[in-house]
């Protein structure tokens, strides 16, 4: 039997590797996600973030492991059954993005088939691509492909605290891109105390908005640490995925993506032997040989989506009343032309139970009790709702005119 | 066009139920998006079936706005909703509200096993599974424990098919 590897990695020192997961890594599924880049167009605001799904993919890996390894541990799962968790969680992690199409999520709401997103792609790469190299080599530790579907899917409830690991408030996926995505663009928000939340992590039994499954928590002690990671997911969204600059050039790119796959009707192929060709490097040979109008705007990175309307996130609620009624007014003249950025509540994950949303992020606190950290925490009490900026954007063609509407819509909203 | 297309489907859905929840009208959301509208709401599987931030996030604009009151978990018409509404041109709409008119008339529980079982028929046949009756029943049980029985899961994919909502 051949033994365990090990990969250097910048964020987390050095990633070991199992046979069986080598043979995975080696497909030319996973070798495809080497050309995908993990933050889409943020490279041409931040040059260093030319870092790929690859090296995204092997962290997620790396971190599922040692969670649900910790959680099995605290909570006292027997050895094997341990290991099959592990391996499963750590399987699964690697394979959570391999659905991705070019430039990650740029534009995704819009160019693939109707209804269909890049995680259902994975789980088709899962079931017809991977499945007899699953099958095969993970038999010893009793994991198939489909269970793999399934922890990805929420659809196992035996162990739902490993598809929360993977997938929930606080998973190992934003763990590991938050601290990759600083790294490689330079900056220091998006640290966080992560040996202290891996420390701390654990699962229990919550009511009743869980459904009565075993999900994440973290121990007493961890507070501070989850308020890090909170905040850390705040301030990337800000400074760097919700950047203006990059917002405008991934505008553009999508609708650029959009002409260039109109041969095969708007949107990437279904068929997964021509998918697997759609790379960041494929789409921007298209987009250079492009007539298209999107695409030459893009490659001449001019002119922009201007933007029309730019305010920080705030807790006050007449710049949500600004904001909602301004985009109002705008899309009711100009309609799609307008593109405005929601300002997606989940951010912050203070879960809403009455909504139906997910179960929110639980911290121990003295007594013993697991509550919400939306009610234990001052320091999360203080940031805005609404967690990414208020922006709108205009065509570049209408843009002074909705400019000119737009002042004169907020004068009104003043008066 | 999100908040005026979302401002018509709710008070589509205010005029033909009350009362109407916030998590109703995810629902509701789900199957407009499903039937026709073109939004870029992102659904996943929430505590109470399929979710949308994006959704959640245009209804507080509504709010702001004065086009929707949020009282607790219920929604009731804001002042402002037929000013907005004046302004709303768009014949595919007609349409989407037609088809979500049989959907209207259940009760939260039931828009919340309707949809969930439409989203996991959905994601297996989006990964070719090729579903059937038995193994979608079980995945909804697997993902909702013992919240319906076996019938209901079975009353709703009937249902499903009756309103040719399933592969749609």
């Amino acid at each position: 039997m051949k033994t365990r590897g090990s990969i250097r990695d910048p964020v987390h020192g050095q990633i070991d590797i199992y046979p069986e997961e080598l043979e995975v890594i080696e497909s030319s599924w996973f070798q495809r996600l080497r050309h995908i880049r993990q933050l889409g167009l943020v490279n041409h605001v931040y040059p260093g973030a030319e870092h790929t799904r690859f090296s995204h993919c092997l962290g997620v890996m790396h971190l599922a492991g040692k969670a649900v390894g910790a959680i099995c541990g605290d909570i006292g799962i027997g050895h094997e059954e341990t290991e099959h968790y592990v391996r499963l969680a750590r399987l699964a992690g690697l394979l959570h993005d391999i659905g991705h199409a070019p430039f990650s999520h740029v534009g995704e709401a819009d160019l693939f088939p109707k209804g269909i997103g890049h995680e259902d792609v994975g789980a088709r790469i899962i079931l017809e691509e991977l499945a007899d190299t699953i099958d095969s080599c993970f038999k010893p530790f009793g994991i198939s492909a489909d269970e793999v579907r399934r922890a990805l899917r929420g659809l196992a409830p035996d162990f739902h605290f490993v598809t929360e690991v993977l997938t929930g408030a606080t998973d190992v996926d934003k763990m590991d891109y938050l601290l990759r995505d600083a790294y490689f663009c330079g900056s220091r928000s998006g640290e966080f105390d992560l040996t202290r939340l891996l420390t701390k992590v654990t699962a229990a039994w919550t009511e009743p908005e869980n459904r009565g499954l075993r999900t994440v928590v973290y121990r007493y002690g961890a507070l501070h640490a989850l308020e890090e990671f909170l905040l850390a997911r705040y301030w990337m969204f800000n400074s760097v995925y919700y950047h203006s600059v990059v917002r405008q050039l991934e505008i553009l790119l999508a609708r650029a993506l959009k002409e260039v796959l109109q041969p095969l009707g708007g949107h990437y192929p279904e068929e997964l032997a021509e998918y697997l060709d759609w790379t960041d490097e494929k789409a921007w040979t298209l987009i250079a040989e492009s007539k298209g109008r999107w695409s030459e705007h893009l490659r001449k990175r001019r002119p922009f989506f201007q933007r029309i309307y730019s305010v920080a996130p705030s807790s006050d609620k007449s710049a949500a009343v600004r904001f909602a009624s301004l985009r109002m007014a705008l899309e009711t003249k100009f309609g799609d032309r307008i593109v405005a950025d929601e300002p997606r509540v989940s951010v912050k994950f203070y879960s809403d139970d009455e909504e139906g949303s997910r179960a929110p992020v639980r911290v121990e606190t003295h007594t013993g009790d697991f509550v919400a950290i939306r009610d234990e925490s001052a320091v999360l009490k203080t940031i805005p709702d609404a967690a990414i900026p208020y922006r709108i954007f205009a065509e570049p063609e209408i843009g002074d005119e909705a400019a000119a509407l737009a002042e004169e819509h907020l004068k009104g909203l003043s008066r | 066009m999100t908040l005026l297309m979302t401002a018509a489907i709710l008070d589509f859905a205010l005029r033909r139920r009350r009362p109407l929840t916030r998590r109703a009208f995810q629902k509701v959301l789900y199957f407009a998006q499903l039937i026709g509208w073109q939004s870029h709401f992102r659904f996943r599987l929430g505590t109470a079936g399929p979710f949308s931030s994006e959704a959640a996030a245009v209804l507080e604009s509504l709010a702001a706005i004065g086009a929707v009151t949020v009282t607790g978990s219920n929604l009731s018409a804001g002042p402002a909703l037929k000013e907005i509404l004046r302004e709303l041109r768009d014949a595919r709409l007609t349409e989407v509200l037609k088809k979500l008119d049989p959907l209207l008339g259940m009760s939260t529980e039931d828009l919340d096993l309707l949809a969930t079982v439409h989203f996991i028929f959905e994601s297996d046949r989006k990964a070719r599974l090729a579903p059937q009756e038995d193994s979608v029943v079980a995945e909804v049980r697997q993902y909702e424990g013992a919240r319906h029985g076996d019938d209901q899961i079975r009353k709703s994919m009937k249902q499903l098919n009756e309103l040719a909502l399933l592969g749609a």
